[in-house]
């Protein structure tokens, strides 16, 4: 390659010359073959990658701590240590409803957050929990976290 | 013996022969390494990104467009894969002081470096080097080391061609003035 095509300053030969002579950071060993393996096997990197698992460990963590306080707090709304299912044919109805369609399920399930500070507190709690995974996922060890 | 240029060897890839994928991260595996580690900065981390470059740019070969060099659109491949890996929209960049960088002297620099031998050359150079900013680093490097020109450094890295030039310009000016401080240190040394 032609060094003078990049050249702007009558000094430049003097860099090239010194970053010429640097030993230049080698790849590891075997780092070839890992490679090839993976493209023989038609193996999709990004799916399997550490930081995919780690990510998808938070998630799962996420969804199972957000389950575990919907359903204690669905709970928690009826008399303490005396908990049964509901009878009311008017209340299994509407709650029926809700998981009918989604459209119309919605419409319904945002009325009935509005009547309901449990179910508000519910549906604080799962923004937490996944504003919480978010964070775990940008890497809170990351000394450059607060610096995104 | 002739090597095969890459435009050869990633038709070989394209036509079917996978084995030629070998020769190709073979040829630029260091280089990949390299680029990534300056970014990461974590020589685990730079191995697993620099894997997932070249898995990225196999699976992508046929959309390479042959006008542009395959080092230039691989480095952007491992730029870009860098970049999300350690989730900085921002790298960083070193703060130097235009007074300061008024003073130096190439010719003395020159001189004094002649004075020492190769590895306390090369050695001024990479204290030097570690001073700067990763992204300066980086820039320098491909510029002085991967041999890119300016076009190719502001395609791999989203710069614009005029932003590189001033950047490089400072960041040369920012190394000599290093380079001169760290040989004004030792060359005394050696004189006595």
């Amino acid at each position: 390659m032609n060094i003078k095509q990049h050249t702007e300053q009558p000094d430049d030969q003097l860099l090239f010359d010194l970053f010429g002579k640097m030993p230049l950071e080698k790849a590891p060993e075997g780092f070839t073959e890992g490679i090839m393996q993976q493209v023989y096997s038609g193996f999709e990197p990004l799916a399997e990658s550490p930081e995919y698992r780690r990510q998808m460990l938070w998630a799962y963590f996420a969804i199972g701590a957000a389950l575990v306080i919907f359903i204690v707090m669905f709970f928690a709304q009826l008399p303490f240590l005396k908990i049964s299912i509901p009878t009311d044919p008017e209340y299994l109805r509407n709650l029926l409803q809700v998981g009918l369609g989604f459209f119309e399920g919605f419409t319904r399930l945002i009325s009935y957050l509005k009547g309901s500070s449990t179910m508000l507190i519910i549906f604080f709690s799962l923004t937490l929990l996944l504003i919480i995974e978010r964070i775990f996922r940008r890497g809170v060890f990351n000394s450059n976290f607060f610096t995104l | 013996m002739i090597q095969p240029d890459d435009q050869q060897l990633i038709q070989k890839v394209l036509d079917g022969n996978t084995a030629t994928y070998t020769v190709i991260v073979d040829r630029y595996k260091d280089l990949v390494y390299s680029v990534v580690l300056k970014i990461v900065k974590n020589h685990e981390e730079a191995e697993e990104t620099a894997q997932d470059t070249f898995l990225k740019a196999y699976h992508a070969l046929s959309s390479f467009k042959r006008e542009a060099k395959f080092s230039t659109w691989l480095f952007r491949i491992a730029y870009n894969t860098a970049i999300s890996k350690t989730r900085k929209k921002q790298l960083t960049t070193t703060a130097i002081d235009d007074k300061m960088i008024e003073n130096y002297s190439t010719d003395e620099i020159k001189e004094n470096l002649g004075q020492l031998d190769m590895e306390d050359q090369v050695k001024v150079l990479q204290k030097a080097i570690q001073l700067l900013g990763n992204e300066d680093q980086l820039l320098i490097n491909l510029f002085y080391r991967n041999r890119q020109s300016v076009d190719e450094i502001a395609s791999i890295t989203g710069l614009s061609d005029a932003n590189v030039k001033v950047k490089l310009h400072r960041i040369r000016k920012r190394l000599y003035v290093e380079m001169q401080s760290r040989i004004n240190s030792v060359v005394p040394q050696i004189r006595n």
